[in-house]
């Protein structure tokens, strides 16, 4: 790895930490920053200021960093694996079928430490189905954000179904985390899904060499000594659970996966090993301010932070559509 | 030696037969050209030789070792593979790309030592690529990419180079720079090649040895003048022809007649 690369990881770390530091200084509350020093100092304290940084902010920003590095991670390792530079969790409608596992969980009233087990196995049937039609495809872009719409409407309309049917004080909440919502509080739930993000994250940043000899095509990734079948199950099993424990914890939150690994590819080139840890770095930063926004932007109001990202994303979209001239796009 | 010594493969792709019955050997530092019509077969045998696809009868053999008893990443440390379409949609620096040649010769853990980036530079300069270094893959011409593309191979330190028509929709610079290149290397270092091709009088000139494949089978086999009569290519890709020596090497070099040529001649 170059100089300027460490540089750049370095720098994200930094900014990282500071920015969680900000974040936990603006909100509703008026607090004043010796309160917060104070209480994060002494975490035993009974005031005030401590119940809202431990109880609502900071478990706000840890999801926000912990689901923000999964999604950034998991959509560069899907453009890896599906060499395709559009794919992230969203667009190829994985989020969709985990939010569907969700919604069938919360309807069978599982409690929410349980559901992540849903939203992981639905996402991973679902991933080897994209999977399937891709490698039929040949991989063809077109072919996999085609499907991925098609599977966000199909899984849409099921959710709906599901919604309609069930009683309706179960719904508004479901709703609200559908669109995107960090503002989950259970504390186990929380921990259980950091615990998988990182640890999936932490093995895909080990496999970042592999994945650079897997964008150059299965056959010459064969050729060079990778057993596919194995790379390709092991990698898309770990996606799946950093995305379905990231849809049960938050709901669908759109194009991290698709903006951030943009943004550090120009920066710093298409080599793996930098761009999964810097992606993590990148989408748990790019979600802290996102959802910082979405809690501070029209108070007392909040908005969910996936409507934040949809709009950000949508717009990015867009302007890539214009902007990229060469034919590879659709 | 034999590096390669294929006993009576059969293969085909669901109930169609390719390769109908295929023995032949490579020895060590030949210089060996598959050539035949469309749909011969030139493909499918290259890729049962680097074992992309299992035959369904028969045996290769590399190093005097059963093909399938070889791991992949045990295969890769010898034997280097050059595809005819190679994707590329992200855009790794040259150097990267040429770096990740190196890949089986690493274990999980491991970083690159002095003699990996020694062979990395050494595999740019071969291929004459050097200068290209810090390029994106992206901004360069077919050319280039393509010499970059075997630097990688190169970097595996093979024993083997196979590669599948190498100089296909390159001009006659780029096409020479490449055989040249491959013939220098197989000249100097003892590298054995293979190479599918589909232009017969490049074959002629750059090869020592030609396979000739006619509907999935060995229609001939031996130097490029025992291979390239008129009546041999006439025969096989039922074109008429007229084979005369290159003035200067005094290989053999295969002319087209056209129909109306032909007419007139009657």
């Amino acid at each position: 790895m170059n100089k300027k690369r460490v540089l750049i990881l370095i720098l994200m770390a930094v900014s990282l930490a500071g920015l969680m530091f900000v974040s936990l200084t603006l909100g509703a509350g008026k607090l004043h920053l010796t309160e917060i020093i104070y209480a994060l100092t002494h975490p035993k304290t009974p005031e005030l200021a401590a119940d809202i940084i431990y109880k609502l902010r900071l478990p706000r920003i840890v999801l926000a960093m912990v689901v923000g590095a999964g999604l950034s991670a998991s959509g560069v390792v899907l453009q890896g694996m599906l060499r395709n530079p559009l794919a992230e969790p969203y667009t190829i409608g994985i989020s969709g079928a985990s939010a569907f596992g969700v919604s069938l969980g919360i309807i069978f009233g599982a409690s929410a430490p349980f559901l992540p087990i849903f939203s992981a196995t639905a996402a991973i049937i679902t991933m080897f189905f994209v999977f399937l039609i891709a490698s039929r495809k040949r991989f063809s872009p077109s072919s996999i954000i085609l499907g991925g719409v098609i599977l966000s409407f199909f899984f849409s309309a099921c959710v709906q179904m599901l919604f309609s049917l069930a009683k309706s004080e179960k719904v508004h909440s479901a709703v609200l985390w559908l669109m995107g919502d960090l503002s989950l509080t259970d504390p186990l739930l929380i921990k259980i899904v950091s615990i998988i993000i990182l640890g999936s994250t932490a093995l895909l940043i080990t496999l970042g060499r592999d994945i650079n000899i897997l964008t150059l095509g299965e056959e010459k990734a064969s050729n060079l000594g990778i057993n596919i079948e194995l790379l390709n199950k092991l990698l898309f099993i770990t996606c799946s659970l950093i995305i379905g424990a990231a849809v049960a914890a938050s709901g669908i939150i759109s194009f991290v996966g698709l903006i951030v690994p943009h943004i550090l590819r120009y920066l710093g080139g298409a080599n793996y090993r930098f761009l999964i840890p810097a992606s993590a770095l990148g989408g748990a930063i790019f979600l802290i301010l996102c959802d910082t926004l979405a809690r501070t932007v029209i108070l007392p109001l909040e908005l969910p932070v996936g409507v934040i990202t949809g709009i950000i994303g949508g717009t990015f979209f867009l302007i890539y559509l214009f902007l990229s001239k060469t034919k590879r796009f659709f | 030696m034999n590096l390669i010594n294929i006993k009576n493969i059969t293969f085909g792709y669901g109930q169609t037969e390719v390769l109908k019955n295929i023995s032949c050997a490579v020895s060590e530092s030949d210089f060996l050209g598959i050539i035949g019509p469309n749909g011969a077969g030139k493909t499918t045998l290259f890729k049962l030789i680097s074992k992309l696809l299992k035959p369904w009868q028969g045996k290769i053999f590399y190093n005097n070792i059963d093909l399938t008893k070889i791991p992949l990443h045990q295969l890769a440390k010898t034997m280097a593979v050059i595809p005819q379409i190679l994707e590329t949609p992200f855009s790794f620096t040259v150097n990267e790309f040429v770096s990740m040649g190196r890949f089986p010769h690493l274990s999980r853990f491991e970083n690159f030592r002095h003699q990996d980036y020694d062979i990395v530079n050494q595999s740019l300069n071969l291929a004459d690529v050097s200068r290209l270094s810090s390029h994106r893959l992206t901004e360069l011409s077919g050319g280039e990419r393509q010499r970059v593309i075997i630097a990688q191979g190169l970097a595996q330190t093979p024993k083997l180079l196979l590669l599948d028509e190498p100089t296909a929709h390159l001009d006659i610079t780029h096409q020479v720079r490449i055989l040249d290149l491959l013939k220098r290397l197989n000249k100097q270092t003892g590298l054995t090649v293979i190479v599918v091709m589909h232009d017969l009088n490049l074959a002629s000139e750059y090869c020592d040895k030609i396979i000739l494949l006619k509907n999935g089978e060995i229609f001939k086999s031996g130097s490029p003048r025992e291979v390239f009569s008129y009546e041999n290519i006439e025969e096989v890709y039922k074109t008429t022809v007229v084979v005369k020596n290159n003035p200067i090497s005094k290989k053999p070099y295969v002319f087209l007649v056209s129909e109306e040529e032909n007419k007139k001649r009657r």
